[in-house]
C-alpha cells in the first residue's frame, strides 16, 4: 500500500510538471472564459452558457488524460527508471495501480481548476451556484477515470500512439452504443442480438453524460447516480487487473 | 525586426486577399448534415453542437440565405440534437411567420411550437408564443386559448403574462365564444387535468359575467359605476365575490369593465 502511494505521489508531481498540461490548461481556461463572450449570444439562456463549458471542460479533460495517460508506462521505460523502480521491492500491480492514482490525481486536480472557473462564469452570468453543473462535472471525472484505466491497459503492451489510437476509438464508440442499439433495433433479427452483446459488454460511456440534464435543471435520481458510479469503479478496476497482467507479462 | 514585422503585416493580407480574388471556387452546396453523422463524431456533447449551431441559425434566420428546406431542416437538427433546448422552439415559433421568403412559414412555426410543447424543457415562452401565432396568424382561439392556459401553468411565467393569458378571451364581446369552446374542451377531453382546467376556465368567465352583470344592474338603479367589486356586495348586488379558481382578484376598470390582477396585488 506504500509503495502504491508513493508511486502515486511521484507520478503526480511528474505529471503537474509537464507542460504539455500547462499549455492544455491555458486553452482551456481561454476556452472557459470565452463562454462569457458566449453568454451575450445566448440572449440570457442559461442553458447555452452551461453546455457550452461543461463540453469544455469534458474535451480539455480528455485532451489532458491522453497526453498523460497513454506515455505514462512507455516513458519510465524509455528512461529506463522503471528498472530501477522493479529492482526494489515494488510488484508491477503496485506501479500499475500507483500510476493510475497519481494520473488520476492530477486529471482530478486539472478538472477542478476548469471545474471552478465553469463554476464562477455560470455564477456571475446566471447568479446562481449550479449544483448540477458540478454533478455533471463529476460525472466526467469518473469518465476520466475510466478513461485512464483504458490508456493503462492499452500502454501496458502497446505504443503511445497504439494505445491513443485504441482507446479513442473505444472513446468514440463508448459514445455511440445507444445510437448504434437503437438502429439495430430497427433491423432485428441476429443484428439486435449481437449488437445488444455489445452493448452491455462495451463500455457504454453515455452513461457518464449528464451534461444535457444539468444544463436544463434536470436532476438525476440516486439509483442512477450511484449505478453510474459502480459502474465507473467496475470497469476501472476490471481494466487495471487485465493491465496489470499484461504488464506482468511483458518483458522488460 | 520592425522591417520584418511590417513585411508581414502588409504581406499576409495582400497574399489572402490576392488569393480570394482569384481562387476558383466550386460552385456552394447546400449541406444537409445528417443528425447520425453529427452525433457518431460529438462524443455525446449533443448540447453543445446544438447551441453553437443554434447561434449561427438564429442570426441567418430572417435573411433565409440557403432556402426554406434548409433553414426548417436545421430547427429540427437541432431539436434533435438537444430536444429539451427551448430557445430554438420559442424564438423560431415567434419569426418563423414574418419570414416572407418561407411559403409554409406559419404551418412552420405552429409545426415547430407543437414539437417544443412535447418535447422542451419547461418554458412558458413556448406555448405562449404558440398561442400567440394560433390567435395572431390562424384566428384559432380554440388552440390559441389551450397553448395560453398551458402557458399559465407553466413554473416561472411572469405574473403579468400569467393574467394576460389567464384573460385571454374574457372581454365582452368574445366571452360568449371563449365558454363555448372551454365547454368543447371539455366535452371533448379524454384527461383528467384537461378537463378540470376547462372547468376551471368555465367557472372564471362565469364569474366575470356574473360580476359584469351586477354592474351593470349597479349602473342602471345609481347612475354610476361602482368603483370595486365589493360595492357590489355592500350594496346587496350579490352575497359575496366569488372566488376566482386561479387565484386572482377581480377589479372594475372606470367603463365599467370587468378586470383580472393578482391576488398580490390587492
Amino acid at each position: 500500500m506504500n509503495s502504491i502511494w508513493v508511486i502515486a505521489k511521484n507520478t503526480f508531481k511528474e505529471a503537474i510538471r509537464d507542460r504539455i498540461l500547462y499549455g492544455i490548461l491555458g486553452f482551456a481556461v481561454f476556452y472557459l472564459l470565452t463562454d462569457l463572450f458566449f453568454a451575450r449570444l445566448a440572449l440570457g439562456d442559461v442553458s447555452m452558457v452551461k453546455s457550452f463549458g461543461l463540453a469544455g471542460i469534458y474535451v480539455c479533460g480528455v485532451v489532458v488524460t491522453v497526453f498523460l495517460g497513454a506515455s505514462v508506462l512507455y516513458k519510465e521505460i524509455e528512461s529506463r527508471t522503471l528498472y530501477f523502480v522493479i529492482s526494489k521491492p515494488v510488484t508491477r500491480a503496485e506501479i500499475v495501480l500507483g500510476k493510475f492514482f497519481g494520473l488520476f490525481a492530477a486529471i482530478a486536480l486539472t478538472i477542478s481548476a476548469m471545474a471552478a472557473i465553469y463554476l464562477g462564469v455560470v455564477g456571475y452570468e446566471a447568479r446562481e451556484f449550479d449544483m448540477l453543473g458540478l454533478l455533471a462535472i463529476l460525472f466526467e471525472l469518473f469518465e476520466m477515470g475510466f478513461f485512464v484505466a483504458l490508456l493503462l491497459f492499452f500502454s501496458s503492451f502497446a505504443s503511445p500512439l497504439t494505445a491513443t489510437i485504441y482507446s479513442s476509438i473505444l472513446l468514440f464508440s463508448g459514445h455511440l452504443l445507444e445510437l448504434v442499439l437503437e438502429n439495430a433495433a430497427q433491423i432485428g433479427g441476429i443484428t439486435l442480438r449481437l449488437v445488444s452483446g455489445a452493448y452491455y459488454i462495451l463500455p457504454n460511456l453515455e452513461k457518464f453524460n449528464i451534461r444535457g440534464l444539468a444544463a436544463h435543471h434536470t436532476m438525476i435520481s440516486w439509483p442512477v447516480g450511484i449505478s453510474v458510479f459502480v459502474y465507473a469503479v467496475a470497469y476501472s478496476t476490471l481494466l487495471l487487473y487485465f493491465a496489470i497482467i499484461c504488464f506482468k507479462r511483458r518483458e522488460l | 525586426m520592425a522591417c520584418g514585422v511590417v513585411i508581414f503585416a502588409v504581406a499576409i493580407p495582400v497574399a489572402q486577399s490576392v488569393h480570394d480574388s482569384f481562387v476558383v471556387r466550386a460552385p456552394k452546396v447546400i449541406d444537409f448534415t445528417p443528425l447520425s453523422f453529427i452525433k457518431v463524431f460529438d462524443l455525446g456533447l449533443h448540447e453543445a453542437v446544438a447551441a453553437i449551431r443554434w447561434v449561427s441559425l438564429r442570426s441567418d434566420m430572417p435573411l433565409v440565405p440557403d432556402g426554406y428546406e434548409k433553414l426548417d431542416y436545421e430547427i429540427r437538427l437541432i431539436n434533435s440534437l438537444d430536444p429539451r433546448f427551448s430557445q430554438p422552439y420559442y424564438f423560431s415559433t415567434i419569426v418563423l411567420p414574418e419570414i416572407q421568403k418561407h411559403p409554409y412559414r406559419v404551418q412552420a412555426a405552429v409545426e415547430v411550437g407543437k414539437r417544443g410543447v412535447r418535447l422542451s424543457e419547461p418554458d412558458w415562452r413556448v406555448p405562449f408564443y404558440l398561442g400567440a401565432v394560433n390567435h395572431v396568424y390562424l384566428r384559432d382561439r380554440g388552440e390559441a386559448a389551450k397553448y395560453f392556459d398551458l402557458a399559465a401553468q407553466t413554473t416561472g411565467i411572469p405574473e403579468s403574462i400569467r393574467r394576460f393569458s389567464l384573460g385571454y378571451g374574457i372581454a365582452p364581446k368574445s366571452r360568449g365564444e371563449m365558454k363555448e369552446i372551454w365547454l368543447a374542451i371539455e366535452a371533448g377531453a379524454n384527461d383528467k387535468d384537461t378537463k378540470k382546467r376547462a372547468e376551471m376556465h368555465i367557472r372564471h368567465l362565469e364569474i366575470i359575467e356574473l360580476l359584469q352583470d351586477a354592474v351593470s344592474t349597479y349602473r342602471e338603479e345609481t347612475g354610476s359605476f361602482p368603483s370595486a367589486v365589493e360595492d357590489l356586495v355592500k350594496e346587496g348586488f350579490i352575497a359575496e365575490v366569488p372566488k376566482s379558481p386561479f387565484g386572482l382578484n377581480f377589479f372594475i376598470y372606470e367603463g365599467g369593465l370587468i378586470g383580472i390582477k393578482p391576488l398580490s396585488s390587492g
